[in-house]
């Protein structure tokens, strides 16, 4: 052997030897599996753009953050009908009084939210609310979920509670432009922003309503069947402070899909709670999900 | 077309992701291949990614990234694959050789044996990182953004992986003189 050849030409040269092709019968079996296989779920509003492995760091940090934030801090407080959520993902004993500070630990385990009453703590105030029916879930960033395994189908839907809420809409949802000067941050000045989003088709609001006791603005709408980018890079609304620019930010996961935003005044702090449901459902989700809305307590 | 296809994909299309595991499976069994030196167990993997791949689609951010995403399913599978059937490595077949050695011609038949007995010694994360700079091309960034390790632990992997197969053809240009040597 000649010593002086390149060790690295070699090894790229064995390298490229051996099979190239996938045999047909293995393309049959992905085909197979993948009609008996349903696509994971995957609900939440948060979404974090393609970084650097620093970033990255930074944006775990942050997530811990987001996650101690939205932390849910869920407490069966009352055993309803079907069966106490003994199985319900969390039972912290106590409601933390400062969410912002509160350990990634405390925040509950996803799983099944079972027919009960729930305490959690939102924006720094303990809350509660009650699921009027099997078949909601919480999932691993602590958004409230109907049907998993579907979730972008019919029936399914997905409900947020936001810690802090968001500051600012999109005026480019596309683009991802945010709204300038931003809206007041009151709930009738978020509310006014929500409704006028381009790309979007404003059903009601903002309404005046009441959850849980206090005042609050009520706004639906549908995404446009013909908006100019896929819907999930169609950004709607966002809060900075959980994350800075990686923060959270919600889009819309289909065309079509009719989004609800309830932003309440609790004693001059205000909490954002969004849900998404789609169209073509059989089961009346949107009417669970005001049942929810509507057994929202604040203490 | 790619980008197409992920799309409509993660919309639950069976069909487009069908034409999309297409697009993409050659090149993944080569990468399966070359990382675990057995077309079956390569076979088993790139199936098994492809599968993970349809499951978590849904997850896929950055639908333009789907083969890089893709490729970390894959040596994630490669790895679960060699260790769920290490019986099997132990009486690994030789690879079905289709390329001919013309490309270099001081690429002997000895070189390759002795270079496919290195490489099997290497560990699975070391064959990843070789397969992935030097079969597939990439920079050692885009490789460690690829598997999701640290620069570092990419430059480590490839220098204990080089030396060792180095080593390998440099015993093997001792090894006649060594001959001699005992002959004279």
């Amino acid at each position: 052997m000649n010593t002086s050849r390149d060790p690295d030409r070699l090894i790229s040269t064995f390298l490229a030897e051996g099979q190239t092709e996938l045999p047909d019968r293995a393309f049959d079996a992905v085909r197979s599996e993948i009609d008996r296989t349903r696509q994971r779920v995957v609900i939440g509003p948060w979404r974090t753009p393609h970084m650097n492995t620093l970033a990255k760091l930074a944006t775990a940090a942050a997530a811990v953050a987001v996650v101690a934030i939205v932390g849910y801090n869920l407490l069966p407080a009352n055993r309803g009908v079907g069966g106490g959520p003994a199985s319900s993902p969390s039972l912290s004993p106590t409601p933390q009084p400062s969410p912002s500070t509160t350990p990634a630990a405390a925040m509950p385990p996803p799983g099944p939210l079972s027919v009960g009453t729930y305490t959690i703590v939102v924006e720094g105030i303990p809350a509660s609310f009650s699921v009027p029916a099997p078949g909601w879930a919480i999932d691993r960033f602590g958004s409230i979920g109907f049907g998993e395994g579907d979730f972008g189908q019919p029936d399914s839907a997905g409900l947020n509670f936001w810690q802090s809420a968001p500051e600012n809409v999109y005026a480019d949802p596309c683009a991802h432009t945010p709204l300038s000067p931003l809206p007041a941050a009151s709930a009738a000045g978020l509310a006014a922003a929500a409704a006028t989003i381009p790309g979007t088709d404003l059903i009601t609001g903002p309404s005046a309503v009441t959850v849980g006791g206090h005042p609050a603005q009520h706004v639906v709408f549908t995404i446009r069947e013909d908006i100019a980018c896929d819907p999930k890079e169609f950004y709607l609304w966002y809060d900075e402070s959980t994350g800075g620019a990686s923060g959270g930010w919600r889009w819309g996961s289909e065309l079509g899909s009719t989004h609800q935003v309830w932003i309440i005044d609790v004693d001059g702090v205000v909490v954002w709670i969004d849900s998404e449901t789609f169209k073509g459902g059989k089961l009346d989700l949107d009417q669970q999900i005001q049942q929810i809305v509507d057994s929202i307590q604040f203490e | 077309m790619q980008r197409a296809l992920v799309d409509r994909a993660k919309r639950g299309d069976g069909e487009a992701f069908d034409a999309l595991a297409r697009m993409v499976g050659d090149r993944c069994m080569a990468i399966a291949c070359r990382i675990l030196r057995d077309a079956d167990l390569a076979e088993d993997a790139v199936q098994a990614a492809l599968i993970t791949a349809w499951r978590e689609l849904r997850a896929l951010r950055e639908p333009d990234r789907f083969e890089p995403w893709l490729h970390r399913i894959l040596t994630n599978a490669c790895y679960a694959e060699a260790r769920r059937r290490r019986r099997s490595l132990a009486e690994i077949r030789v690879l079905p050789v289709e390329a001919t050695y013309g490309p270099d011609e001081t690429f002997t038949i000895h070189d390759r044996d002795q270079l496919e007995r290195a490489f099997r010694r290497l560990t699975l994360e070391q064959r990843a990182v070789l397969v992935f700079h030097h079969y597939v091309g990439l920079p050692v960034s885009e490789v460690a953004d690829r598997l999701d390790i640290p620069i570092g632990t990419v430059k480590s992997r490839l220098h204990h992986a080089t030396v060792a197969l180095r080593a390998s053809l440099e015993a093997d240009a001792r090894t006649p003189s060594i001959s001699q040597e005992r002959l004279a």
